[in-house]
Order: structure tokens, then C-alpha cells, then sequence
């Protein structure tokens, strides 16, 4: 049985070769595509550091008494320490202000503190390891009050609560984060809690007192550095260098809230300080990750489409080849072979076809398209494991096209079992 | 004529291989003229955009310093050093890289969130808005400062009522009164560097610099070049400014380098995702452009040429006929090839219009369209107009495409067929290969 399916495949090999060239380049692209799927999954399940439910923000702004922004002249160092002092007051008060209304829950003031703000900035801390090494490592910073913690929900890999680590940044001490990047890279930063770190930001010693989960600045993407969450008080001049206020509401009091300041603009406003209007993290989310939820939609409708030119090229190739061979079947047929033993023979052809193109798609996978991958998809052969991805995107691309040859062929073979042997030998 | 009944006859007698022909003609055109068209509006000349062949950006700026790598845009001051008065330069405007959304308020109450993009005189010559009412700005009201803004028309409709008169209502924006000077055609959201909905002056708006640094901001300059200067020219002039400027900062400040990156941008560039740290490579995009092209080509083509010799398989006593009759190989090789060319014709229409339908209905699903990174809730279900996808360009390119595909994949098989001995063909020997 295999030495006649060999010599017939051997017989049509010119028609073979352009099917197998046509299943080698689905099954390069389609293989190549499937690692950055792979890649994309595993990045939106990584942990995010944070919890996005809940929590809105908004820039605090400042006017000036001739109605310009007071913030700029501040940042040109042009205000007197009354005046400063005066817009922290106003700043303070609209804080209170919103944490007095009973839908929230938690509220604070940072700086690059959100996620999602595609923000990279950043310096270095060096942290000295058990053995008393110095280990310089490169950290996105943010800025934070306590009550910040308790807003986004730091995820502490240590086992601290919110509250815990609210009481971190309220001693003065560093939160950093560890990152997909920093774990690649062999950097544990689990074991640093309670070590001390020096900062190129301040030039001063600082303790680790909490280590969490990093702060993602995008859902998709996980190739960035570490993350250091400086302490900032909120009645510090240092806090209108990065004044972005960020709350979080009780569960179900989003409309209520949305509501509420809607029909109540006052409440955003605290004499020269005020809010222009409040943003969700999680719709601010959506209309951040546009671009890339389109791409991850257009990649797997792209997948699907090749997968349906497959499918129609061996519907097309194997019909034909039912008619070439209609006498064929039937002199089997007239032999005793049973409906299953033609479906078997139509299908380990292609099956066959399939397999020989795998071998030349193995090579030029891992030695030419991961790289066009790489740069085309962002890095995805920088992690280690990339292998694991790369013999899974194998087999499920395998899997895919073994189902579309199993479709694609099944029909034509159908109509070959059809075949009667007693006309089909009459009209040859 | 006579071609036409051959493939309505083959339609009749060849359904399904026919079809599938069609089918598969009509799938790889839709891919490949999809791809041309939503490729196509990153750099189609279309109002206010008519001059994109001549515009660039001088996107973002990197700066490293001694334990400090910062990117950003620039602030107004940076921007004005590296690219006032350079050679090549018909008109440069200063105006804000994106845009902020603020809530604004009108002197009738409404309260509504708007796109406020502050702009400078030079914006209106650089892009051909379609003022309605009012004009653009004048250097003086920049230079002055005044706060009048220009809007759209939708802006206008939906803030001071459908109708209602609008030049010289009030509206207060981030806490500052502004006076309606000006209302224009609303642009198409999908054009990404002019879409907003309100345009004050920079001046008045005072746009934000850095909180670190003031060579930081939020400007991004646009360049208008002069007929017949490229992009090309423009890089060693701008890069000799970006070394001038780490001259010039080095003085102050410690900086090691400022990288220009590549820059100036054209609006295709910025399209395809210029980053302020790395710019961008166009030649690789490019490269993988032309790729996918290839195997939207290919893999039909391959598809295609197996029906195709199905379909002559069917035919072989015909040609042993003609052939008999005295039709040269030639002559039956080119009414082959005609016949499938109008059955690929056929195809790729099909594929044409199916690729307006998708465009125009399902793209907001899978199309990124321009540099839009933070979508708007107008750009999430905003289409192409037909100006921007319609072109005669199109159909000579899907002419081009079905030739093209028509020698792929009926090339071969047609030489095959016409090559047949006719005694054999006419004998009924269908096993020829």
C-alpha cells in the first residue's frame, strides 16, 4: 500500500511539487504567525502588576490668577514659597474633596503612575545583592503616595496586602518591580526586599521594603525594564512635578460617580486647582489598545484566510484528480477495496504532501523566519522558552492544515467513493 | 464574443473548477487590493492633506545624557533651532504633535469633550482646510496671542445647535474664554495629523513643556518643502542642526547626544509607526510589503494553475481538433490565454468590490489606519471616504494583478495543452501530461 502510494505520488510529481510548494509556504506563514499568537497570548495572561477595574484619573491643573497655566511658571521656578504653598493647599483640598464623596473608595496623587501611558522614563538604581554585589539595573520610575497602592492594587510578590504596601511608601521606602525582562535576564528581584538600593535619580540610600509584580504600560507588550515606585507625600512641592490625581470607586458606583460630577463640575475644582475631566483606566484601556487589538484580529482573520485558500486549492486539485482517476478507483472497487481503504488512499496522499512540505518548513522556520519574526513582531525569540513556542506554533499549524487537507479532500474523496464500478468501467 | 460563450459554456459544463477559479481569482485580488487600498490612504492626496508629497514631520527627539536616556517631542524652542529657515523649506508650522482632549463649555451651557489641537498661521498654508466661515489665523493673532479658535463643522453643529450661528460665540477651554474666529469642513477622523475639533492658537493655549527639561514640549514641527527637494535632501541639513544642538546643549547641560533619527518623516512613515527612540527603517517595511504582496500572489496562483489544468484536461480534444484544423501553437496559446485572462478578469473584479464592501464595512474591525494610536471614539467607527479609496489607478492595477496571475497560473498548463500531438488528442489519449 505504501510503495504504490509513493509510485503514484512519484507518477503526478510535477502536479505534487506545486502542492507541496503551495503547503510549504502556507505552513511558513501560518507557522510564523502562530509564534506571535502564541507570544501575544502569553503576554496578555502575564501579570499586569496592577488592576484596572474601578480606577479612574485625571491630570491636576492649575491656573494663575490672569486665568495662564500656574504650572508652567512653577516649573520655571519663577513662583515665591507662599505661592507654592497656596496651590498645594488648593491641591490638597481637591483631594479631600473627592474622597469625601461615598462612591469612592481610595484616592491619591502620582506621577508616571498609570499604566497604559506608554511613558519611558527612566533611570537607574543599583541594588547590592546577598553576596554584597553591586547589580546596576535600569528601572521605568513612578512616582507615588501612599494611598496609591490601595488605588491600583499592587500585586506584592511577597505576600503584602495594600495596606502593607501603602505603609512601604509611607516609611520612605522603594517598591520595585519585578519585569518579564528582568526574570529573563536571571535578575531576581523577589530576594531584595528589605536590601538596600541606591538611586542615580536622588544620589541617596534607600531600603527595598516591598517587591511586586511590575507595572505594565501596555496589555500586549512585556519587554520593559524594571519598575521603581519612589515615595512621594502629599503635601510636598515635589508632587506638582508629577500631580496626577487617580481614585479608585467602590464596586458598581461607576455611573453613579460618572453622574455625579457630570451635573456637579464644582466638585472638580478647589479655588486655582482643578480637574478638566476625570478618565477610566479601563475605557482609556480600550482606546490605547485599539491598534493593537485590531493587528491581533486582522493576523487571526489572516490565518483564516490562507487556511480557506488551502482548503480550495485541494478542493480544486483533488476533484480533479477523482476525475483522472474515476477508473481507476473503480478497478480497486471491482477488487474488493472498501469505501474506507479509497477515502485512506486519498488521504494519505495528501497527508503525504503535507508531511514532505514540514521537513523544508522546519528549516526555514527556525533559521530564517523567526528572525523576520523577531523584526517584524517584536522580540520573540528573546525569551528563553521561544523553542517550546516555536515546536508548539509547529504542531498546531500542522494540526490546522491536517484538518483543511481532511475537508478539503474528504469531499472529493466522498464523490470517489461514490463511484460504481460496474458504470464507471462501462463508460471507459 | 466568442471567448465570452467559451466561459459561459465552461460555467455550464465546468461548474465547480470553473467556479472555484473565480472564486479563487476574486479571493487573492480582494487580499491584495485591500492591502493596496488601506496601504493607499496613508498617502493619497486628499483634502485637507493635498500637499502629502511635500510634507514631513520632525517627529519626537532622543536625547541621551550621562545615566539618562530621555524621548520626547520638543519643546517650541528646541524645534524652532533645529528647523527654522532651512534650505528646501517652503513653510514650516510649529503646531501641537497630537492633541488634548479638554471639556469645553459654550456661552449656552453645553459642556462637550473636544479634541483641542493648538496650531500656528503656517498650519493653514501647509494643510488646505475648506473654510466655511472666517478665516485662518494671522502671524499677528499668534504672535499676539489672542484667543480665537477655529472649528469644525460637526464641532459646531453639536455644541451650538445645527444652524445656529457660530463666529464669535464663546467657548471656555481649560479655563480660558476663546472666541469662535473661524469654522471649517470637518476633516475625515482617519486622517490622523489634521483631524481635531478645535484649533486655537499655540500661543494662547501656552502647550505644556516637559516637567524635566525645557528642551522637552509638545510640538511637532511640520515642513512644507519646496517643489522638486525630497526628504533626502533634508536629512543631512537636519542632522547637521541636531549636531549643533548637542554642540549647543553640551555647553549647558551634559548632554552627550541629540539623535535625530532619521528624521524628517514622511506621512506614509509616520503612518507605518515613527518611535521618538529608534524612527523608523521604511526600506524593511517596504521589504515585507512586497512580500506579502508575493504570497498573496503566489499561493493563488498555485491553487489556480491546478484548476486550470483541470480545466484544458477537459479540453484536450478541442485543441487536437483545432490543431488538426491548422491553428498555429501560437495562435492557440494566445486565445487561451485571452479566454482565461477574461475568466481572471471576471475574478478580480469581483475581488475589487468585495474589497470596497469590506473596506467600507468591516475595517473598522480589522484595519489601523494612519498613526492613530489612541483612538477616538469617531475614528473607532470612521471609514474611508470614496475619494480616498476610488482611483483609476486601482482598476489599471488590478488589470496589472490578473495579468500577472493569469501567466502564473495558466502558463504552464496552456503550453502543456497546446503542445499536445493532435492524432493523440483526437485518439482520446486524456492521460497526456
Amino acid at each position: 500500500m505504501k510503495r504504490a502510494l509513493i509510485s503514484q505520488i512519484s507518477h503526478e510529481w510535477k502536479e505534487n511539487l506545486w502542492l507541496v510548494i503551495e503547503l510549504l509556504i502556507v505552513a511558513v506563514v501560518i507557522w510564523t504567525l502562530s509564534l506571535f499568537i502564541i507570544r501575544t497570548i502569553r503576554n496578555y495572561n502575564y501579570p499586569r502588576g496592577f488592576d484596572e477595574e474601578g480606577v479612574y484619573y485625571a491630570d491636576v491643573l492649575h491656573s494663575d490668577t490672569d486665568g495662564n497655566d500656574w504650572l508652567k511658571r512653577f516649573r520655571s521656578g519663577e513662583c515665591s514659597e507662599e505661592e507654592i504653598d497656596r496651590h498645594l493647599q488648593d491641591q490638597k483640598a481637591l483631594l479631600e474633596q473627592i474622597r469625601a464623596l461615598s462612591m469612592v473608595e481610595s484616592a491619591a496623587f502620582g506621577g508616571n503612575a498609570m499604566p497604559y501611558n506608554y511613558n519611558f522614563y527612566g533611570n537607574d538604581i543599583q541594588l547590592i545583592s546577598n553576596k554584597n554585589d553591586t547589580i546596576q539595573v535600569f528601572c521605568n520610575e513612578r512616582f507615588m503616595t501612599p494611598e496609591c497602592a490601595k488605588v491600583l492594587r499592587l500585586h506584592s510578590v511577597n505576600g503584602l496586602t495594600t495596606d502593607q504596601l501603602a505603609d512601604v511608601l509611607r516609611n520612605n521606602q522603594l517598591i520595585v518591580g519585578q519585569s518579564a525582562m528582568t526574570i529573563n535576564d536571571g535578575l531576581n528581584l523577589k530576594e531584595q526586599a528589605g536590601r538596600p538600593a541606591i538611586s542615580s535619580r536622588y544620589e541617596t540610600d534607600f531600603t527595598i521594603g516591598a517587591v511586586i509584580d511590575g507595572i505594565q504600560r501596555n496589555r500586549y507588550e512585556i519587554f520593559i525594564p524594571a519598575t521603581v515606585i519612589y515615595p512621594v507625600t502629599e503635601g510636598s512641592a515635589e508632587i506638582l512635578w508629577h500631580n496626577t490625581l487617580l481614585l479608585r470607586l467602590r464596586p458598581g458606583t461607576e455611573k453613579e460617580f460618572e453622574r455625579t460630577i457630570e451635573e456637579n463640575p464644582a466638585l472638580l475644582r478647589y479655588r486655582d486647582a482643578y480637574i478638566d475631566s476625570m478618565q477610566s483606566l479601563a475605557s482609556d484601556g480600550v482606546a490605547r489598545h485599539w491598534r493593537s487589538d485590531v493587528r491581533q484580529r486582522t493576523i487571526i482573520a489572516g490565518v483564516l484566510l490562507l487556511l480557506f485558500i488551502v482548503f480550495l486549492g485541494l478542493l480544486g486539485t483533488f476533484w480533479f484528480r477523482v476525475y483522472v482517476r474515476t477508473s481507476e478507483i473503480a478497478v480497486r472497487k471491482s477488487f474488493g477495496a472498501t469505501d474506507a481503504d479509497i477515502l485512506r488512499r486519498f488521504l494519505s496522499e495528501a497527508m503525504l504532501l503535507l508531511s514532505t512540505a514540514f521537513i523544508p518548513a522546519v528549516a526555514i522556520v527556525i533559521y530564517g523566519v523567526r528572525r523576520l519574526a523577531d523584526s517584524y513582531f517584536g522580540e520573540i525569540t528573546y525569551f528563553k522558552g521561544w523553542g517550546w513556542d516555536m515546536a508548539l506554533g509547529g504542531l498546531l499549524t500542522f494540526a490546522v492544515m491536517a484538518l483543511m487537507i481532511l475537508i478539503g479532500v474528504g469531499i472529493p474523496a466522498r464523490r470517489a467513493m461514490k463511484i460504481q464500478p460496474a458504470i464507471a468501467l462501462k463508460e471507459e | 464574443m466568442q471567448f465570452i460563450r467559451q466561459i459561459l459554456f465552461e460555467l455550464r459544463h465546468q461548474s465547480l473548477v470553473t467556479w472555484l477559479s473565480i472564486i479563487g481569482t476574486a479571493l487573492a485580488i480582494f487580499l491584495v487590493m485591500s492591502n493596496f487600498m488601506i496601504g493607499r490612504i496613508d498617502s493619497v492626496q486628499v483634502a485637507p492633506e493635498t500637499n502629502r508629497p511635500r510634507i514631513c514631520y520632525g517627529f519626537g527627539m532622543d536625547i541621551i545624557q550621562p545615566n539618562n536616556h530621555t524621548t520626547s517631542n520638543p519643546s517650541l524652542e528646541t524645534a524652532q533651532f533645529i528647523y527654522d529657515n532651512l534650505e528646501g523649506v517652503e513653510c514650516v508650522s510649529y503646531s501641537q504633535a497630537d492633541y488634548t482632549t479638554f471639556t469645553t463649555v459654550a456661552d449656552n451651557g453645553k459642556r462637550l469633550p473636544a479634541r483641542v489641537k493648538s496650531v500656528d498661521q503656517n498650519y493653514w498654508k501647509i494643510y488646505d482646510y475648506t473654510f466655511e466661515e472666517g478665516h485662518p489665523f494671522t502671524p499677528e493673532e499668534v504672535e499676539a496671542g489672542v484667543k480665537n479658535i477655529i472649528i469644525t463643522r460637526d464641532y459646531a453643529n453639536n455644541i451650538f445647535g445645527k444652524g445656529e450661528p457660530a463666529i464669535g460665540r464663546h467657548v471656555n477651554i481649560n479655563n480660558k474664554d476663546f472666541i469662535v474666529s473661524g469654522i471649517v469642513k470637518t476633516p475625515n477622523p482617519l486622517l490622523a495629523r489634521t483631524s481635531a475639533d478645535v484649533f486655537p492658537t499655540h500661543t494662547a493655549m501656552q502647550l505644556p513643556q516637559n516637567i524635566m527639561c525645557n528642551y522637552f514640549g509638545d510640538y511637532c514641527p511640520v515642513l512644507l518643502l519646496k517643489p522638486g527637494v525630497t526628504i533626502s535632501d533634508m536629512r543631512p541639513r537636519i542632522n547637521h542642526r541636531y549636531d549643533e544642538l548637542t554642540r549647543k546643549l553640551a555647553k549647558t547641560d551634559s548632554i552627550c547626544e541629540a539623535i535625530p533619527h532619521g528624521q524628517p518623516y514622511s506621512t506614509e512613515m509616520m503612518a507605518r509607526g515613527v518611535s521618538t527612540n529608534t524612527g523608523i527603517t521604511a526600506d524593511d517595511n517596504n521589504y515585507i510589503t512586497y512580500l506579502i504582496y508575493a504570497i498573496l500572489l503566489l499561493i493563488p496562483a498555485i491553487n489556480l494553475s491546478s484548476m486550470t489544468r483541470a480545466r484544458m484536461r477537459r479540453r484536450v480534444s478541442e485543441i487536437g481538433l483545432l490543431r488538426a484544423f491548422g491553428c498555429t501553437r501560437g495562435r492557440l496559446i494566445l486565445n487561451l490565454l485571452t479566454e482565461n485572462f477574461i475568466l481572471s478578469m471576471l475574478g478580480g473584479l469581483l475581488g475589487l468590490l468585495l474589497s470596497f464592501i469590506f473596506i467600507m464595512g468591516f475595517s473598522n474591525y480589522f484595519v489601523v489606519y494612519g498613526d492613530i494610536y489612541y483612538v477616538t471614539p469617531e475614528q473607532s467607527v470612521a471609514t474611508p471616504s470614496f475619494e480616498m479609496l476610488f482611483s483609476w489607478q486601482a482598476f489599471l492595477l488590478v488589470l496589472a494583478f490578473c495579468f500577472i496571475l493569469n501567466l502564473l497560473s495558466a502558463g504552464l498548463p496552456i503550453l502543456k495543452a497546446a503542445s499536445i500531438n493532435p492524432a493523440e488528442a483526437l485518439n482520446g489519449d486524456n492521460n497526456h501530461k
